[in-house]
């Protein structure tokens, strides 16, 4: 029997609202869209849903295959007690799933929710508006997220715009940590998102894998910031970390303004071109230079 | 080669070749219900499809990362049935098409039935009329794919994937080789369009014997019709073999052949879900 539960067959479960296809959660009320259908978006591992369990509303993520790790991913976060991650449970074999013969039963973890709009969303709108004030203050708090990352014991390890929410006060908090880097964590499979990490990043997992998304993130939002109109391309940012390396014109311009403009942003620039590692060295000091020019 | 993991940039795309021949309105078992194999089939494209969306489904709504043709087969033509084209997934889920809310039950392991609810939209109608112009299903999906290719040089290769209960009334088995041939001959950067064949049979009995990804052709049974669809099958790359293996419970060190023959219509679903697992490494 192929292990693999099909996406149809996890919102056939979660659409019957059942009390009794769970083993813990009791009923699970999925918010539905004007269609009448669970709202969700999916992942690598499955279906993240919009839910509300015991009156209380969170996010769902049932995986579509036994969930590696993700029990000491849960584990730690809970542990660590950041106001930068949602705090997650897990729930092995939890969801009763109907597939090919049977019943098949889910693992799921189940977040507290996070209110907000993600930082894909939010540079696009700011962008689109001109709202050069708006997009300096995404600036400004992505330098301080990524210095509270950097700061930490942890990485989130596949940092992009769209797991990133920007909260009603602006706030960032990470979501989607199944590729959460720690010490002490098992080593996970996930290598990031190609739009967002150093070419040689590969399989790696360590306290650097989140430097060249940060630097990539944080001289995007910068530019912007002084630039509205520039153009957005196919990640959602400037530019992706093919066009640094390989020295595109979209990073000429943005590296050309920067220089002129801001200078502390130059040797963010130089590491994000660097086609030789997948480190940022000094980027903390960097990052601590762009919170003070952004005040 | 086949390595390359399908997002915005680098979409993904699937052809489905329907035979909508007669003899798919024989009764067939599907769900523990009895329907004809058109409807059986019709339902499993739909769902694949649906999985495609749900695949695609982010924050902001469907993405496009995928782009699917779905090609019917039946009486004398092939016809292209979600217009001349590939579709776009993004535009596959905006189409206005008819919705059936279905049930479906199933039972624990302690006996307790549980009632589970699906919303299917019907972008393929079932249905079975006249003969198998599979040849000319063949050369169509070869117009799309080729132009696919040419567009997505980068991307993981075009998966076309054949379901029928029959045999071929528009070529001889030469002739239908060749044009399989011909089609598994485009491909990307990445790898060679892989075809995967998979013939159903409403009620395997006994002594029909059900292959399903065999290595070599020694498990066939003796018939033309099944060393044809053998032949014709790509030789499917590795990322596939331990998922096979699994469902066949030996070791994943052999090559498989895409192929299944005499599959009733519930294994046909695990068999889709084979054929586009290599569409599932979404980034």
């Amino acid at each position: 029997m192929l292990k693999h539960i099909s996406g149809i067959s996890i919102i056939g479960a979660i659409n019957s609202e059942s009390s009794r296809n769970t083993k813990n959660l009791g009923r699970i009320r999925p918010i539905r869209t004007p269609e009448g259908q669970p709202k969700f978006c999916a992942g690598r591992k499955g279906l993240l849903l919009d839910v509300v369990i015991d009156n209380t509303h969170c996010a769902l993520k049932c995986y579509s295959e036994p969930a590696k790790r993700t029990a000491e991913v849960c584990e730690y976060v809970c542990g660590l007690g950041s106001d930068r991650l949602p705090r997650p449970i897990f729930y092995p074999q939890e969801l009763a799933v109907p597939v090919q013969g049977g019943v098949e039963w889910a693992d799921v973890s189940l977040y507290s929710w996070v209110e907000g709009r993600t930082l894909d969303f939010e540079i696009r709108r700011h962008a689109h508006n001109g709202n050069a004030e708006m997009l300096d203050r995404l600036a400004a708090e992505f330098a301080s997220l990524a210095l509270d990352i950097l700061n930490s014991p942890w990485r989130h390890g596949d940092l992009k715009p769209e797991n990133i929410i920007v909260g009603p006060d602006g706030r960032m908090v990470l979501v989607d940590l199944d590729a959460l880097w720690a010490e002490s964590l098992p080593v996970g499979e996930e290598v990031g998102t190609p739009g967002f990490v150093h070419p040689l990043r590969g399989t790696a997992h360590d306290s650097h894998i989140d430097d060249y998304p940060i630097a990539l993130i944080a001289t995007n939002l910068c530019a912007l910031a002084l630039h509205p109109d520039l153009p957005l391309a196919s990640n959602g940012l400037l530019f992706t970390p093919t066009e640094a390396i390989e020295g595109g014109e979209v990073f000429g311009r943005v590296a050309r303004l920067l220089a002129s403009e801001v200078p502390a942003m130059e040797p963010l620039c130089a590491a994000l071109a660097s086609p030789h590692s997948y480190r940022v060295e000094n980027l903390k000091n960097m990052l601590a230079s762009l919170c003070i020019a952004h005040r | 080669m086949y390595s390359a993991p399908i997002t915005r940039q680098s979409k993904g795309a699937v052809v489905l070749l329907i035979d909508q021949s007669g003899s798919m309105a024989e009764d067939t078992t599907f769900n523990g219900t009895t329907t004809t194999k058109a409807a059986a089939v019709a339902d499993i494209a739909n769902s694949l499809i649906e999985e495609f969306i749900n695949r695609s489904s982010r924050n902001r709504g469907v993405a496009d990362y995928f782009d699917v043709a779905v090609i019917g087969y039946g009486g004398e033509q092939a016809k292209s049935l979600l217009g001349n084209r590939f579709r776009s997934i993004v535009e596959i889920d905006a189409m206005c098409v008819p919705t059936a809310q279905q049930h479906s039950y199933h039972s624990l392991p302690t006996g307790e039935k549980l009632d589970f609810l699906f919303h299917r939209r019907q972008w393929v109608e079932p249905v079975a009329k006249g003969r198998t112009p599979m040849k000319a299903a063949l050369q169509e999906a070869h117009r799309l794919a080729a132009a696919w290719c040419r567009k997505h040089p980068s991307s993981f290769p075009p998966i076309v994937i054949n379901i029928t209960d029959g045999e071929a009334t528009d070529a001889t088995a030469e002739e239908l080789l060749s044009v399989a041939d011909r089609l598994k001959s485009l491909g990307t950067d990445d790898g060679t369009l892989l075809l995967f064949n998979i013939h159903v049979n409403a009620k395997p009995s006994q002594e029909e014997v059900v292959v399903k990804w065999p290595t070599d052709a020694t498990t066939l049974p003796d018939s033309r019709n099944a060393r044809t669809l053998y032949t014709m099958a790509s030789s499917l790359p590795p990322l596939y073999n331990t998922h096979i293996a699994q469902i066949k419970g030996e070791e994943p060190l052999q090559v498989y052949r895409a192929v299944c023959y005499n599959s009733s219509c519930d294994d046909l679903v695990g068999a889709m879900l084979i054929g586009s697992l290599s569409l599932g490494q979404i980034i």
